[in-house]
């Protein structure tokens, strides 16, 4: 564990603001802070696999440490610990994606897309056609992320160059370089038909790990449309925790419901609109109100 | 209620901000409403076991680590119940972050909180909650009006101004009940502009700070120094800054007359690198596009918040502070930056100033000290380690240095609990101490809750 920096944490504790977990349960031991005031107390992740499976890896608290812990590294570190001392589980070398997704311009669905809201596929042909990015698909084969989340591969995007085209899933960016469909949208407001009042729900982990590149893109969303966002007073995105092994995986799942209700709470807009896959299915199956993926509101 | 005694969710609570004292409760009770914080109190009232109290934890002297006993987290009581436009009434277990984004979609935002937003309701009427806000709208205690408290015996009450047990439990460091609720004053939301103006002299920076606070003409000031070479004094305006007749220095003046001071002494030329650094990074956080556009802050508080953590906070942090009168400003300010050159390369200064409204009991024991000035005063002196650690001796010796100041300037102090307790009898004295201590041993007659932080626990029979 020496590589990883738990021993900077200061405790300020400015990591549970946004914590998921947190939100749900009120329980200091399941953030970012408890994990490493219990590795700084000498705890083995034997005696934290709770805490360790409830992150779901949103990566607020890497995005709002002042002391610049790696959060996010210590509990995919602490997840293949746990994963290699069962042995049944144990197989953490890289996940080799297939020939189609390597090469350069292949367009990544993603598991949650494919399976569970095919629907979407023609509007984001249609999308990528507009902006005029080739959009050949990759194989069907699953890109592995869930796998890495899991404790179970390494990314091999930490291993190895792979590369797709664009990715319509944030998950999959686990596995991948490559630009999301989300971020393309933004740079083509033009093309949606976005008539506030709406609410826009940013991929929490997009913006939260890539703050200084994502963040400006769902500003100017805000600003161009006083829309309301997931965005708090920290400019950080709050997240339901669908799109995360435990929303996908239903393992030690989080209260999905509650937290769209959470999200919604100071929000009358009636239209809720999203780039997020599994946050499109969450916010489709649980808000009450009408629900689009972003493709979906195309001129 | 939620009881939990594994290691691990017992090892989140092992130290607090200061990260000097260390302890591991027995059990840690997850409250989610009053009704589990009195069945905990009357518990351990019974059965004799230390309660100690916590909400963010962010205490600096040990005062919310628990090394035995009940460890009462009150974060989960975390809701805004209702909001008017003058108040609003709160859980006392939510953070100033949590009651600020709770306000802002209604326009409002609270009076006078620390710019630590971490800290929670409950915890900052206990002890006082002094910053920016506090020289118009007065400490952060006294922003509450009303309260619901859960006395040591585990009694639910309501309490309002002009209630006796309001003005103990209020600044009463957590020693006579414990606040779950708070019904506080709240006002229009408005962004900020914030100005600053340099200066090399600290003793002008104070005047010119007491001048306009005694005018009201600022919504919010402080003082920030990086040792005493440049001192800023920060202004805080809602609506259209104005223009005072200050004696500050302009920037390039202000940088030439260090450079000068540097240039003749060689042997302080890591002192400028240090100076250098520090405006390197900390210029570009004040004016972080994300809080700050068209010259108004936006979200103030949160910005600074991490600010705090990111330019204060360490492995250690250690933040003696004195609590003044306004004629003592100065002189404590200047022994204090002597103390500080002592023991460290590299020090801060953050002075502000607290409106004080008459003699209210409240302030009786506290870190509002006697006088009958309309304000009063609070410095920080804060090491800058610069990755140095030094040892915790040293760490104590260079606060009792600083307390002493303040023993013979009179006054009082912030933090004057926990590890700092022997000082508590040497300020106030013993026939002040051995009353509050006695009103303590009525209300809680096994000394249970919060125990040893303020006063001595009684010799068993």
């Amino acid at each position: 564990m020496s590589e990883l920096n738990f021993g900077d944490c200061i405790g300020c504790g400015l990591c549970i603001l946004g914590c998921p977990a947190y939100e749900e349960t009120g329980f200091d031991v399941l953030t970012a802070r408890g994990r490493n005031k219990g590795l700084q107390a000498g705890l083995a992740a034997s005696e934290m696999e709770e805490s360790i499976w409830a992150c779901t890896l949103c990566g607020y608290c890497d995005a709002i440490c002042p002391s610049d812990v790696h959060n996010v590294d210590i509990v995919l570190h602490l997840r293949r610990e746990l994963a290699a001392a069962s042995p049944t589980q144990s197989h953490v070398e890289g996940l080799a994606p297939s020939e189609a997704i390597s090469r350069v311009e292949a367009l990544v669905l993603g598991c949650t897309i494919r399976e569970r809201a095919p629907h979407l596929i023609p509007s984001i042909r249609t999308f990528l056609s507009r902006i005029r990015r080739p959009w050949e698909e990759s194989s069907d084969a699953c890109c592995g992320s869930l796998e890495v989340e899991a404790g179970r591969a390494l990314p091999m995007k930490t291993t190895a160059r792979v590369k797709a085209g664009v990715v319509a899933d944030p998950m999959c960016l686990e596995q991948y370089d490559a630009e999301f469909l989300g971020a393309l949208a933004m740079q083509h407001l033009n093309l949606f038909d976005l008539e506030p009042p709406f609410y826009y729900y940013a991929p929490h982990r997009l913006v939260n790990r890539d703050h200084a590149r994502m963040y400006p893109l769902y500003d100017q969303l805000r600003r161009r449309f006083d829309c309301d966002m997931n965005l708090d007073l920290n400019r950080l995105a709050r997240s339901t925790s669908a799109g995360s092994v435990q929303g996908l995986s239903g393992q030690n799942a989080r209260d999905i419901p509650a937290a769209v209700a959470r999200l919604l709470e100071h929000s009358r807009a009636e239209r809720i609109v999203t780039c997020s896959p599994a946050d499109y299915l969450a916010f489709k199956a649980y808000s009450g109100r009408d629900t689009y993926f972003i493709t979906e509101c195309l001129h | 209620m939620l009881i939990r005694t594994d290691r691990a969710a017992r090892a989140c609570y092992r130290t607090d901000g200061g990260q000097i004292v260390y302890g591991l409760p027995d059990s840690v009770v997850h409250a989610r409403c009053p009704e589990d914080v009195a069945d905990v109190l009357r518990l351990a009232q019974r059965d004799r076991i230390p309660v100690t109290c916590r909400g963010g934890g962010l205490t600096t002297e040990g005062e919310s680590v628990g090394g035995a006993g009940i460890l009462l987290d009150v974060k989960g009581m975390n809701r805004l119940i209702e909001c008017g436009r003058d108040t609003a009434w709160v859980e006392a277990g939510m953070t100033w972050y949590e009651v600020a984004a709770a306000l802002r979609p209604r326009g409002l935002d609270y009076t006078s909180a620390p710019l630590n937003l971490l800290s929670t309701v409950g915890g900052t009427l206990g002890v006082g909650g002094i910053d920016v806000n506090s020289p118009r709208h007065g400490c952060a205690a006294d922003q509450a009006v009303e309260l619901e408290v859960v006395t040591p015996t585990g009694a639910i009450v309501r309490v309002k101004e002009g209630d006796d047990y309001l003005e103990r439990v209020l600044l009463g460091y957590g020693q006579f009940g414990v606040i779950t609720k708070a019904r506080i004053k709240v006002r229009p939301y408005r962004p900020m502009a914030v100005r600053h103006f340099l200066y090399t002299d600290v003793g002008v920076a104070l005047a010119d700070m007491m001048g306009l606070v005694q005018e009201n003409a600022v919504e919010a000031c402080a003082i920030l120094t990086l040792r005493d070479d440049v001192v800023a004094l920060i202004l805080g305006f809602e609506g259209e800054p104005e223009d005072f007749p200050l004696r500050d220095s302009s920037e390039l003046r202000t940088m030439a007359t260090v450079a000068c001071r540097f240039a003749v002494r060689p042997w302080r030329w890591r002192d400028a690198g240090f100076l250098r650094r520090r405006q390197a990074d900390l210029l570009p956080a004040l004016h972080n596009p994300l809080f700050v556009r068209d010259g108004l802050v936006h979200d103030r508080a949160v910005l600074f918040s991490r600010l705090i953590w990111r330019q204060w906070g360490g492995r250690r942090v250690v933040i003696p502070d004195l609590a003044i009168t306004m004629s003592n400003f100065e002189g404590a300010a200047r022994r204090g930056i002597e103390v500080c050159k002592r023991y460290f390369p590299y020090f801060t200064l953050y002075a502000v100033m607290i409106r004080k409204f008459g003699n209210r009991p409240r302030y009786e024991m506290s870190a509002i000290p006697s006088t009958a000035d309309d304000h009063v005063c609070g410095i920080e002196f804060s090491p800058l380690l610069e990755g140095a650690d030094y040892s915790p001796d040293h760490y104590q010796r260079f606060k009792n240095a600083i307390y002493d100041v303040g023993l013979e300037l009179g006054g009082s102090y912030y933090r004057f609990g926990g590890v700092m307790k022997p000082y508590i009898r040497r300020m106030f004295g013993d026939e002040l101490v051995n009353r509050h201590r006695a009103m303590k041993l009525q209300l809680d007659p096994a000394f249970i809750l919060n125990p040893g932080v303020v006063f001595d626990a009684p010799v068993a029979a």
